[in-house]
């Protein structure tokens, strides 16, 4: 309901994003434990920025809307967003700093300041929850990685990751699987569960195209288990990393500009 | 002396009329005594409820802290207010308090609520919630990450025993910051507020999780043996805290207004009500002294005829208005002693016809009210109640001297 | 029988004091009854009242299934066409519209109840704009009222600027800037934590919304009017809503005050009880007084029946008077506390209860349920207390009579 968890979208993004960014010609398939494959993500991510345009599509029980969004990253510390399309919300942008979120609404000409104790519900009413974002961690360092399995299903070569919390990880999950194709380590789909290990959400990749001279999957699907009928689905139109951005950009600013 | 002898004799002669009267004096006695120990007793429990279930009968915060509530506003050291709360004898414990509010979320979604950091081993004897849980436990360890929240956060973020939540706030720095807690245990108070709205974390997390000093709380909850002792307690405490920097000492009256309100015109429609009774049991009693003196005409023309002083008939139907009151006082203080001490034990139940979930402003209200007579109220009622009945005793005293007593022996009856 | 009336007044009046006396007990016990009654009903009103008129008003139209999770997709549709219609049956109704938003000023922000009020028609359904602690009521565009906590909480004043943000109806992001025109008094929790209060036509255009309502809150015109006739009235032009009244939609509400209610029904039977106590011990001293004068009076030929039928004449003619004396002074008592009040603000300031606004001034109700029943019963208990020594006076020998006492 309320915008505030703009970076909740964002750093699951670079989370996801950060599972494809390694050489494709990496070391044969059996040589990956998760933990060097998650690793070897970090290391590649940590330091990074990227820019890049995308379009978010929501449906919920009562409407269906399609925004286009673009947004510049550094590392996992900065990040904004600017809604481009449609025209009525054109200009509204979010800024993370940090741990902490502003955001600008241009109809008002106002910057709101967003505090943790009412990051309800999700960003732009889409199905990102608010746990995605305000945590920057990555998966690596909150929770225990282990390969359960390797082999064919569906007619290819994965591996299954499953991740679970470390004791002191404040993450709401009490497991999450991702699957990653053998070939490309390309990730194909991330399920969360709670506690008891009910699936709780399921976010699907595909899609994989060339983009940003990487081979990505440009589509992520967000399927919550408990609102049927519901999704939230990304596509990217492009995607330009390790591009020259100064951290003074990500300033209060930068946020208020309407954008190009 | 013999004044004494004759008017007992006089009350005797018509014993209908003084069983009457004494009756009507014992009545009254005997509501007013219940109201008033139920009265006590029920603003007494609710004020002690309050306060253990919130800040204390005192609060130690830092000044600027009540009219902002902004989690910056701390007190930074404990000791030295440690050391002068050990040296009153009234204080029978205190609890170091942090206070804020944060985002709880589960997989299943997050709500917003007020945390409050204990160290539960300066909890265990002064808190209400203990008594209020409805499954699991209470909090054990101030370091652990262990938390209590009540059943309508329970229902909303669809956890049990067990299950574990982040809580997520804006630290002292004024960046977010996130725990891990682990629900230990469940409450139920009565009070929608807090069963949805507050949950009590161990103190050191909290700290962490605001990026708190060691010695650091925002309030200093205390507790007293007896509600009543609030204001000396809390003027010792003024000035004995007086270098301590920044540092504001707290009544529940200040830090709960709409309890300190409630318990105010509850007391003052109690006393309306009183008044009320009083008035029409005095004018009962008015009425039989009167009618007494008057039948009895005759008879003390005869007295004064023989000699006895208009002075001394005063004295003697007041001795009767005294004698009166005093029996009536006897018998009516003991029934209403038996009566509150039968309440202060068992209760007055009003199970049957309350809803299940009362509150004044928050505060949950017991459905069983009990007394607790105050031995000032009960001399001040009883003091009142005699007084009354002489002052009755000397109109028509004055009426039966001053009558001259030619003319009552020509009316005769 | 003629006999029988002008003795008997004559009876009384021979001893003038003893009558008075008799009666001014009475008296003043029934002026205090009065009195207390007024205040007690005046109380119990003033309750009622604002559980109603300071929150749902007394009869509230939902879509069914509203009130389950308060969305706001389950609206009602032309919700002004309706309220015409109510108008028409003689109620006053208003149609308003609530949902969530986040809302700041600076530094401070905070999550809120939206509600949209129609100003004009809210104005007949319910009183809030009567407690406003500072400022005005609604009058302007884009103007908006705040509870007093939340006020404290964003730390504004009459004048400030407000930003509310929510999720729009469409998903969008809805946002604008209001100015606090005022900021109510303390009310009950909820509103005093949450409540932020604009026109609907704002929160039509913050919300994406349309020619809909969450909810129709309606007030009788006449408080003597069948809030459940009215509620059927209603109900049967919108099959499809759901209507009820307050006391069904928020029986908690309505269960503490049929409690306080219960409670001064205690109250009330022990202050009759004390009434009683002191009537009887009038009325049988009244008696008792005059027996050997009775026993004067068959020792010459009155026979039993006749000296009862006197008795009973007598105490009629005495509680007369004394009743309408009572009455006199009870009603003029009552009167002035239903004009004047008994003000206890020195004693307390408001507080809520379970939710509902206490005011520390009470106003007495003068009106035919506090009067009658008391005089009725003082009526009852005079006779009732003469009759025991009547009917013994009655059975003695006149020799015992006359040696009585």
């Amino acid at each position: 309901m309320i915008m505030k968890t703009h970076n909740i979208f964002f750093v699951f993004v670079l989370t996801a994003i950060s599972f494809f960014l390694f050489p494709l010609s990496a070391a044969r398939p059996d040589e990956h434990s998760a933990r060097a494959i998650l690793d070897h993500i970090d290391r590649m991510w940590r330091g990074k920025s990227s820019t890049g345009t995308y379009e978010m599509t929501i449906k919920t029980a009562h409407w269906q809307r399609s925004l286009r969004i673009r947004s510049w990253t550094k590392g996992l510390d900065y990040t904004l967003v600017r809604i481009e399309y449609p025209k009525k919300e054109k200009g509204v942008a979010s800024l993370k700093v940090k741990n902490n979120l502003w955001n600008y609404l241009p109809k008002i000409n106002r910057v709101v300041k967003v505090p943790s104790s009412l990051m309800m519900g999700s960003w732009m009413g889409s199905h990102f929850t608010n746990d995605d974002v305000v945590k920057e961690s990555t998966l690596a360092d909150d929770y225990h990685h282990t390969i359960t399995f390797s082999g064919s299903r569906d007619g290819q070569d994965v591996y299954e990751i499953t991740l679970t919390p470390k004791e002191e990880a404040a993450v709401v999950w009490g497991k999450i699987v991702i699957l990653i194709q053998q070939k490309d380590l390309i990730p194909l789909s991330e399920e969360f569960f709670d506690e008891q290990e009910k699936p709780v959400r399921k976010i699907v990749l595909s899609d994989v195209k060339t983009i940003g001279g990487r081979m990505l999957p440009t589509k992520l699907n967000v399927i919550p288990y408990d609102k049927p009928g519901e999704f939230t689905r990304i596509i990217y139109a492009d995607l330009t990393f390790d591009i020259d951005i100064a951290d003074s950009f990500f300033s209060l600013r930068t946020l208020k500009q309407k954008g190009d | 002396m013999w004044l004494v002898k004759l008017a007992w004799r006089n009350l005797w002669r018509n014993r209908r009329r003084t069983l009457i009267t004494i009756s009507s004096i014992c009545f009254g006695l005997v509501i007013a005594l219940v109201f008033i120990g139920l009265g006590d007793g029920t603003y007494g429990t609710m004020i002690d409820s309050a306060a253990r279930l919130g800040t204390g009968h005192v609060t130690i915060e830092h000044q600027r802290y009540r009219t902002s509530l902004a989690t910056r506003y701390t007190l930074k050291d404990i000791r030295p207010i440690a050391e002068t709360l050990a040296g009153i004898r009234e204080i029978t414990g205190w609890a170091p308090r942090v206070a804020g509010q944060a985002m709880i979320s589960t997989s299943y979604g997050s709500v917003g609520a007020a945390f409050m950091g204990v160290d539960p081993a300066q909890e265990k004897e002064n808190t209400l919630f203990i008594k209020k849980m409805v499954s699991g436990r209470y909090l054990k360890n101030a370091g652990g990450r262990g938390a209590v929240i009540g059943t309508k956060m329970a229902e909303q973020l669809k956890v049990t025993v067990g299950s574990k939540m982040v809580i997520t706030a804006n630290n002292l720095q004024g960046d977010i910051s996130a725990e891990l807690l682990r629900v230990v245990g469940i409450f139920r108070t009565g009070s929608d507020m807090i069963d949805g709205y507050v949950l009590q974390i161990p103190l050191e997390r909290s700290r962490k999780l605001l990026g708190m000093e060691p010695e650091e709380v925002t309030q200093l909850a205390v507790y007293l043996d007896n509600q009543r002792q609030t204001d000396s307690v809390i003027a010792t405490l003024k000035m004995s805290l007086a270098q301590v920097k920044e540092a504001a000492v707290l009544s529940w009256r200040q830090v709960m207004p709409e309890l300190a309100a409630y318990v105010e015109l509850d007391g003052g429609s109690n006393y309306i009500f009183q008044v009320i009774i009083f008035i029409i049991i005095g004018a009962g009693i008015l009425n039989t002294i009167l009618m007494s003196v008057l039948e009895r005409r005759y008879e003390f023309g005869v007295l004064l005829c023989l000699g006895m002083g208009p002075a001394s008939l005063l004295l003697l139907i007041l001795t009767e208005a005294v004698l009166l009151g005093l029996l009536g006082v006897s018998v009516g203080t003991v029934l209403g002693l038996a009566c509150n001490y039968y309440f202060t034990v068992k209760g007055f139940d009003l199970t049957m016809i309350t809803p299940e979930d009362m509150d004044i402003s928050g505060v949950a209200l017991d459905p069983v009210l009990y007394a607790d007579l105050y031995m000032d109220h009960l001399v001040i009622i009883v003091s009142l109640v005699f007084l009354m009945v002489v002052l009755i005793g000397v109109y028509p005293a004055v009426k039966a001297a001053r009558s001259v007593p030619i003319e009552v022996l020509k009316k005769g009856r | 029988m003629l006999v029988y009336l002008k003795l008997a007044w004559r009876n009384i009046w021979r001893n003038k004091r003893r009558t008075l006396i008799t009666q001014f007990s009475m008296i003043v016990t029934l002026a205090l009854m009065i009195a207390y009654s007024g205040l007690v009903w005046g109380l119990l009103n003033q309750m009622e009242r604002n559980a109603t008129l300071l929150g749902p008003g007394e009869i509230q139209i939902h879509v069914p299934g509203y009130r389950d999770d308060r969305s706001i997709y389950k609206v009602i549709d032309r919700p002004d066409t309706i309220i015409s219609s109510i108008e028409k049956n003689g109620a006053r109704a208003a149609s308003r519209l609530q949902g969530f938003g986040l809302v700041s000023h600076d530094e401070n922000s905070s999550g809120a109840q939206i509600l949209g009020i129609d100003p004009a028609r809210e104005k007949n359904v319910t009183r809030f704009h009567r407690h406003l602690f500072r400022g005005a009521f609604l009058a302007g565009a884009n103007e908006v009222i705040v509870g007093s906590k939340i006020a404290v909480t964003l730390d504004v004043t009459v004048g400030d600027e407000l930003v509310v943000v929510t999720q729009a109806a469409d998903g969008s992001i809805g946002n604008d800037i209001y100015t606090v025109a005022g900021i109510l008094n303390r009310i009950g929790e909820e509103i005093d934590r949450s409540a932020i209060m604009m026109s609907l036509a704002d929160f039509r255009d913050l919300f994406s919304m349309g020619d809909v309502a969450t909810e129709i809150a309606i007030r009788r015109v006449h408080d003597r009017q069948e809030l459940g006739e009215l509620r059927d009235v209603i109900a049967g032009g919108i099959p499809a809503l759901e209507v009820k009244t307050w006391k069904e939609l928020f029986p908690a509400i309505s269960d503490m005050i049929d409690i306080a209610d219960l409670s001064i029904y205690i109250l009330f039977f022990i202050v009759y009880l004390a009434a009683s106590l002191i009537t009887l011990n009038t009325m049988l001293m009244a008696v008792y007084e005059r027996i050997r004068e009775l026993g004067i009076m068959m020792a010459i030929g009155f026979r039993p029946l006749q000296v009862m039928t006197l008795i009973f004449v007598e105490t009629f003619y005495l509680t007369l008077c004394a009743v309408g004396a009572g009455l006199v002074c009870g009603v003029g008592l009552s009167a002035y506390l239903t004009r004047y009040g008994l003000d206890l603000t020195s004693f307390s300031d408001g507080f809520s209860f379970a939710g509902i606004l206490a005011e520390p001034h009470w106003f007495a109700v003068t009106n035919a349920q506090t009067v009658l029943p008391a005089a009725v019963f003082l009526v009852i208990i005079s006779f009732a207390a003469v009759l025991y020594p009547a009917l013994k006076a009655a059975r003695l020998k006149p020799l015992e009579a006359l040696n009585f006492n």
